[in-house]
């Protein structure tokens, strides 16, 4: 699931040597901004095959969230 | 993003938003610069935290929107941050949570959902984003004439 997310977000923040943590935030990323994150929700639900809700988009903002909130809809599927 | 179902979404293209940081003295530059004219008063939208008005050629039903934050904590001071200018295109429809579920079906995200608009007397707006971030509006159509 990292190895996924992280290409996620290599693509989103153009930037190929980008390394991910769980605890990692938006307030560790510089550009991690209202719209970057819904790049990376509309990134992760092709990637997953999943979908998440509009609330998720203030609610998702930690590495950590967003795996907890894959591995809920995976598990759903 | 593919959607097997444009021909059915029936939008029409409303209108395309800028944000400046100043919607008096950004108009009179449109109206003089390019010979719009003002269709609406300045508004206070308190649900988009931002001053708003509209503009168009004589005649026209394609609008321009200006709008400034309301402040510093405005959704919109961050746009003006980064330089403002061009922010979102907004498309008209008749049924606009049905539209919201065929474009989310289609791949967007839908960042929030229908809500009654000052700025639209009213009627119901929505937003959406695709994958490069492109910022898109829907709002319900309304009377002929009508902003």
């Amino acid at each position: 699931m990292n190895t996924r997310i992280s290409r996620v977000f290599r693509e989103v923040f153009d930037n190929a040597q980008m390394e991910i943590w769980d605890e990692m935030s938006t307030e560790d990323v510089a550009g991690w901004d209202s719209l970057a994150q819904v790049k990376l929700l509309i990134g992760l639900e092709e990637d997953f095959g999943v979908k998440f809700t509009t609330q998720e988009v203030t609610q998702l903002t930690s590495i950590a969230n967003i795996k907890k909130s894959l591995e809920r809809k995976l598990v759903h599927q | 993003m593919t959607c097997d179902e444009d021909h059915l979404l029936n939008l029409h293209f409303h209108h395309v938003g800028i944000v400046v940081e100043d919607v008096e003295r950004s108009a009179a530059i449109y109206m003089q610069r390019f010979g719009y004219e003002a269709r609406s008063s300045i508004v206070h939208d308190l649900l988009q935290t931002a001053y708003v008005q509209f503009l168009s050629f004589p005649g026209e039903q394609i609008f321009l929107e200006l709008v400034s934050p309301d402040g510093p904590e405005s959704s919109l001071a961050l746009a003006l941050k980064k330089g403002g200018g061009l922010n979102h295109i907004c498309y008209s429809t008749q049924d606009i949570g049905e539209t919201c579920q065929k474009l989310r079906a289609a791949g967007m995200f839908l960042i929030r959902p229908p809500t009654e608009a000052v700025a639209f007397n009213s009627r119901k707006i929505a937003w959406l984003a695709d994958k490069n971030g492109t910022l898109f509006e829907l709002v319900e159509k309304g009377p002929e004439n009508e902003i």
